[in-house]
């Protein structure tokens, strides 16, 4: 019975291993049930039967009307470096490029800074660059869209619109909390940049907030007028040119405040500079900064800027060098986010994002690699074991006749057969790896998984390469073949495809080094396997490219990505149990 | 810079003259020539009465930079001085005069000399500085307490 319906499985095109696996988890409940139970995981005859379909019934004509000015655009090459947008509708990536127009809409429209922008895609340099965006995208959706393969719930932010960022969320408590903006960004402060926290407990108790954020009263700069008193500083007498002073009154001149600012903004502080009086609590608001060193202001607002990111749990710079981006998650639970440049990064750890492996094993793993991986590899290649006690031999000349230094124990070194009644060692032992001892067995695991990590591991120097040839071809084809930008974007979404597929099968090792044998494991390196069959095949695809092989690519792309998510998805809801 | 340095330092000079605690002292130091140097003062605190300290003046050099008051002096006690807050090197670790801290450019001589001596005798172990006397001082506190009387004997009062 059971092999019968084996036999239809692999006949409908499954491999074998799956089709068994198949039929052992749903207990032979019948057919239909194994294919489910195969498709829950990886649907890729389903997946390719699609494709098919659309390719018998292309209609990648849209109106006429729509595309015209949209070819011309595309062109612009800054286009094309923040064009990694969503194509796949259930996906919603935000690219939040804050140009004058957005800061102001969405201060004024919203209270909720989050929830809003999530609405917002702004190109400041294209006015018309909304519409004929998605006119695009609906002539795309005839075509074979292309999936992205790891959904993307973050916003990115551009190094040049961070301090407008921070300002627009300054602006926005200073107006509900009716204080002055250095007020508020000194509450934002104090409260780690969490409006709706500090809004909570601004309601509750107003008075006690402000006084434990460090604002006295909130604070006002004054100038001297009638002072009476010398610089606390430098001792010189204040007149109502030079003297100036927080509503603490701790009186010094113009001079020596700037001095005391410089060096704190030098120092890197921003907000939460204090008062120059001896204990003193109370925070020098920026207005204050700006009227004293008004030629240093661009610098405090570049530590702000700074101090918004670092201090803000749900944000993060983007690790690669010279990037200068921010990466805001909807929330702490967020555990990855992408960058516009391509970076994905883990939330939690601030490493490359490493799914499906975990933070706790990506450093254990980590220790591992740094520990073992020299000593391993000299072992491996340099020792062998004692058949008796299992120790490590390292033989550094002489003969095969070995006799073990612990137990005494006499042997072949080519063989290691008892060396007593020892006659011919030319004869292949089969039996030989389970010989080996347990550490020698492990080492051979750990390296094992060691190097095909690591080789993953190397391909990663050649993402730029990759990058920089898909943004060539897609030059190429748009000037040799006269094609619109929409016609070739599909090569830098199946470059972004192979690269996030190439980076996730490197963490798979990790986990997989981890992942207890069972059932589980088979059907995870099952779905491994295929993954990394499936990314060779649209690497090879996207090596030689050209304008004939673009419904290729793209149905590669997709079967690739949706093993991608069916891997990562299956890895996070347990492969077997539902 | 130097100019801002200079000044409040003869500010702070006169001040001192004008007024400071008893047991006190505190002077610029001589240069070779006779002339004195503003950016170095000799100090000498007095150990607090009904403390282990009582009856010692110990000295402290306070050395002022350049960038003085933005940014704290350097006090010293001799080298090898036995305090749980004190450098092997003899430098003073304590919050209001730590760069990172709480240094604001208000702080008088008056007010660095005064912290010390409240620290002398009320050590902060969360910020051990040596590691002699904070071991006795968490562990074995009566060898500590010997240990104190006995520097103390070493700087009684100039005559």
């Amino acid at each position: 019975m059971d092999d019968n319906m084996l036999a239809q499985l692999v006949d409908l095109g499954f491999d074998i291993t799956v089709a068994q696996l198949a039929l052992e988890q749903t207990n032979g409940k019948g057919l239909d049930a194994a294919i489910e139970f195969i498709y829950s995981f990886s649907e890729p005859s389903k997946l390719s039967s699609q494709k098919s379909n659309s390719n018998v019934t292309p209609t990648p004509t849209p109106p006429s009307s729509q595309q015209e000015p949209s070819g011309i655009r595309r062109s612009n090459s800054k286009n094309k470096s923040t064009s990694f947008e969503p194509i796949s509708p259930q996906v919603t990536h935000k690219v939040l490029k804050t140009s004058r127009k957005s800061v102001k809409e969405s201060v004024d429209s919203n209270v909720s800074y989050e929830d809003n922008d999530t609405s917002l895609e702004y190109n400041d340099t294209d006015e018309d660059y909304d519409e004929d965006y998605y006119q695009d995208v609906d002539d795309y959706e005839f075509d074979i869209p292309i999936h992205d393969a790891l959904p993307k719930s973050n916003t990115v932010i551009q190094a040049s619109d961070i301090i407008h960022t921070a300002l627009k969320e300054i602006e926005k408590i200073s107006s509900i909390t009716e204080t002055t903006p250095s007020a508020a960004t000194i509450l934002l402060q104090h409260f780690q940049w969490n409006g709706n926290k500090l809004l909570e407990r601004f309601y509750e108790d107003p008075e006690r907030v402000i006084t434990q954020a460090g604002i006295k009263k909130i604070n006002e700069f004054h100038t001297g007028k009638n002072l009476s008193d010398d610089c606390m500083i430098c001792g010189d007498s204040l007149d109502d040119s030079n003297g100036c002073y927080l509503s603490c009154k701790h009186y010094a001149c113009k001079e020596c405040w700037a001095n005391y600012l410089r060096i704190k903004i030098q120092e890197g502080e921003s907000i939460g500079i204090c008062c120059l009086g001896f204990k003193c609590p109370n925070v020098v608001p920026d207005e204050f900064i700006n009227r004293v060193i008004p030629e240093n202001y661009n610098k405090f607002l570049e530590r702000l800027a700074q101090t918004y990111v670092e201090k803000n749990p749900n944000m993060r710079w983007c690790p690669t060098p010279n990037c200068g981006n921010a990466l805001k998650a909807e929330s702490q639970a967020e555990t990855t986010a992408q960058c516009s440049c391509g970076f994905r990064i883990c939330f939690k750890c601030n490493q490359e994002s490493h799914v499906p492996a975990d933070c706790a094993q990506m450093k254990t793993w980590k220790k591992k690699c740094e520990d073992d991986s020299e000593t391993a590899n000299w072992i491996n290649v340099n020792t062998q074991d004692c058949p008796k006690c299992q120790s490590a031999i390292e033989k550094n000349g002489g003969c095969n006749h070995m006799t073990c230094k612990k137990c005494k124990h006499e042997f072949c070194w080519v063989c290691l057969g008892n060396w007593i009644g020892h006659n011919k060692c030319n004869t292949y032992n089969r039996e030989e790896n389970s010989n080996k001892s347990d550490t020698k067995k492990q080492l051979e695991r750990y390296l094992f998984y060691f190097h095909r990590y690591n080789t993953h591991e190397q391909s990663k120097k050649f993402e730029t390469k990759l990058r920089t040839d898909a943004v060539n071809s897609m030059i190429d084809f748009q000037n040799r073949k006269d094609k619109r930008w929409i016609d070739v974007k599909y090569i830098e979404q199946s470059t972004e495809v192979l690269i996030q597929c190439r980076r996730t099968l490197k963490y798979t090792y990790v986990f997989g080094f981890y992942l207890p044998d069972g059932p589980e494991k088979n059907l995870f390196e099952y779905l491994q396997n295929d993954l990394e069959r499936t990314t060779e095949k649209l690497s090879g695809l996207l090596e030689k490219m050209n304008e004939s092989n673009s419904m290729d690519v793209k149905e590669i792309t997709n079967l690739a990505s949706t093993k991608l998510h069916h891997l990562l998805s299956g890895v996070e809801e347990g492969f077997l149990g539902h | 810079m130097s100019g801002i340095a200079l000044g409040r330092l003869t500010e702070e000079r006169k001040a001192w003259r004008k007024d400071h605690p008893p047991g006190f002292y505190a002077r610029p130091a001589t240069n070779p020539d006779g002339s004195q140097n503003l950016f170095s003062w000799q100090c000498g605190i007095p150990g607090k009465e009904k403390t282990l300290f009582e009856g010692g003046v110990f000295p402290l050099t306070i050395d002022f930079s350049e960038e003085y008051p933005s940014k704290p002096p350097k006090c010293k006690f001799p080298k090898d001085f036995f305090h749980p807050n004190v450098y092997p090197s003899g430098t003073v670790c304590l919050s209001i005069i730590n760069d990172d801290g709480d240094w604001r450019p208000s702080i008088s001589v008056k007010n660095i000399l005064l912290g010390i001596q409240d620290l002398l005798d009320a050590p902060n172990p969360k910020s051990p500085a040596q590691q002699p006397a904070i071991t006795l001082f968490l562990h074995n506190i009566e060898e500590y307490n010997k240990k104190i009387k006995s520097q103390t004997k070493l700087y009684p009062p100039p005559s």
